[in-house]
């Protein structure tokens, strides 16, 4: 049973970072753009979908008005960089500071809590069902939404517009000869992504039934790396598209991380986050695994020294 | 058609190494004329063409294009009328997009890009048959992505692509230049089909002074940002590879080369 609880835990805060992941995937992978403004946004999806529910606005539009928050900060962070010409970094950095106070602001304190309200993972058809069997059926509602992103995600880079999003990040200079502004499809870019960023802080909110004002902090991170595991995989399996390698590659990332925060304790959730990211960064730089083949080619050949 | 006047292009303005390109250049391109433009490194050729199509502005003159002024035209405004080809095989396509994805981007120019979808069977169909009278088999190869190509494959289909859609004019900016002599070859005998198909106001730049003189319909020699040599049709068809070569040498000459 215990093991049972720990397995849906790792589910729903997977699937819920998968989300993150396909928000960042398309501002990483698709735009070249490292967005740091995710760590801003995450939380600010969650303090509007918060402070929305407890003053009586039910759940669903809760949400929808939790991504379109995001899809703001997000255009905030594209003016800074292609109308005002602030170099990417710094212009997710200035996003993510100011995003700290707005977020304060719009919850009035560091907490909000709403236990009380019915939300998709706090309702009457889930309270009437045993603890594991709501938790499953928690885990399936954030898989439909994660889901509903992954198909609507992938449908819309099928498009002509989609295809211009993936030009401008692979070539600008074809989607300039196209008689197209660069500028407005990075724009779009890292509206949809944060807005999608959003839409997962507000499903935080929902599994934690509570706001604080500390949950964004690492999310770029956490984010970034199933980003980098899932695209590895769906590197190496021809018939898996990038969306799915990015869920898939959450869970995994998800999984690692409960496993050694349960060894460690959770004062080095932070810490693990950061060296679990360093590790990610050498196995997708190809580091790890050549060194690995070194040392195995070394031994080999010790052996076969040894034996003649 | 394309009219340069009074062209002033200064590098490095306002400091110690300025330099001026342009001075009072200009330069009269009639409809449907292929101009072949030779000249040393930093002989301008390349920064003309960057003018035309607004990647770099010139500190004075204006730039005409069917009469009308684009001088203050955004690049991406511009490109809607005009079609330009790199020296680099990956500089007009998207290297992790597909033939057919890269083909659709290109045939929709001009037009609105909403969400409808990007591609379809008939239209995937419709762009093999276009690649298929080329014989590199690029027609089995729809769904590669375009960085996967060879530099020649990439540099034919990025030929084809720009010009899939009707263009004032078409800028080749030493297109042939990173491909070996043989598909090089191919790859002008193409550009000179697609040219007199289509009838497109052309302006290539060239190091290669036997494609100068042999396609064509007007050659410029350009040096420190004139023009010391133009000529067309008739004067033009009795130029040999020699004569440039004997000019070109004593321009080189002249600077000390």
């Amino acid at each position: 049973m215990y093991f049972l609880n720990q397995l849906s835990t790792v589910l729903q805060m997977g699937f819920i970072y998968a989300i993150v992941g396909l928000g960042v995937y398309i501002t990483y992978k698709i735009l070249d753009f490292p967005d740091l403004s995710v760590d801003g946004t995450f939380p600010l999806g969650g303090v509007v979908f918060s402070v929305l529910l407890t003053a009586g606005c039910p759940w669903p539009v809760a949400m929808l008005v939790s991504f379109f928050a995001g899809a703001a900060a997000g255009l905030v962070t594209g003016v800074l960089h292609v109308k005002l010409k602030i170099n990417g970094l710094l212009a997710g950095i200035i996003t993510m500071t100011a995003l700290v106070s707005v977020n304060l602001l719009i919850a009035g304190g560091p907490q909000v809590s709403f236990s009380q309200e019915t939300t998709l993972l706090n309702n009457g058809f889930l309270n009437g069902l045993a603890r594991t069997a709501a938790n499953y059926m928690q885990v399936l509602f954030i898989l439909l939404i994660v889901a509903l992103c992954k198909v609507l995600l992938d449908l819309f880079l099928k498009t002509k517009s989609g295809f211009l999003l993936r030009a401008t990040g692979d070539n600008p200079q074809l989607v300039t000869q196209m008689g197209k502004n660069t500028d407005n499809y990075k724009m779009l870019g890292l509206s949809l992504a944060n807005g999608i960023v959003a839409l997962a802080g507000s499903l935080y909110c929902q599994y934690s039934a509570s706001y604080s004002s500390n949950m964004g902090t690492g999310t770029v991170v956490i984010a970034l790396a199933c980003v980098i595991i899932g695209c590895v995989i769906a590197k190496h399996i021809r018939v898996m598209a990038n969306t799915t390698g990015v869920v898939i590659g959450a869970l995994i990332y998800y999984a690692i991380l409960s496993v050694a925060m349960l060894l460690l304790g959770s004062d080095y959730t932070r810490l693990i986050v950061a060296v679990l990211f360093v590790i990610v960064l050498l196995f997708d730089t190809g580091l790890i695994g050549r060194t690995v083949k070194k040392l195995f080619r070394k031994r080999n050949k010790e052996d076969g020294d040894a034996r003649a | 058609m394309l009219e340069l006047k009074g062209i002033r292009k200064v590098f490095n303005r306002g400091t110690p190494d300025e330099s001026v390109l342009f001075d009072g250049f200009d330069l009269s391109v009639a409809e449907g004329e292929f101009v072949s433009i030779v000249g040393s490194n930093g002989s301008g050729k390349t920064t003309l063409l960057n003018l035309i199509s607004g990647t770099v502005a010139p500190e004075a003159g204006r730039i005409f294009l069917r009469g009308q002024d684009v001088t203050a035209q955004k690049e991406f405004v511009r490109a809607r009328r005009i079609a330009r080809v790199f020296q680099d095989p990956a500089g007009g396509m998207a290297g992790g997009m597909t033939v057919a994805e890269n083909m659709a981007i290109a045939e929709n120019k001009g037009r609105r890009y909403g969400l409808s979808a990007g591609l379809n069977k008939k239209r995937v169909a419709a762009y093999r048959d276009l690649l298929r009278p080329l014989g590199l088999g690029l027609e089995d190869k729809m769904n590669v992505p375009v960085g996967a190509l060879s530099g020649g494959q990439r540099q034919v289909l990025t030929l084809l692509v720009a010009t899939m859609t009707p263009v004032d004019v078409l800028l080749l900016d030493e297109h042939t230049a990173a491909l070996d002599p043989k598909t090089a070859e191919q790859t002008m005998a193409l550009t000179d089909a697609i040219v007199r198909e289509k009838k497109i106001t052309t302006l290539m730049v060239t190091h290669n002074l036997r494609f100068a003189a042999g396609y064509g319909t007007r050659l410029c020699m350009f040096d420190k940002g004139k023009i010391v040599l133009d000529v067309s049709g008739e004067e033009k068809a009795q130029k040999q590879v020699d004569d440039l070569l004997s000019l070109f040498n004593e321009i080189s000459v002249e600077c000390g080369n």
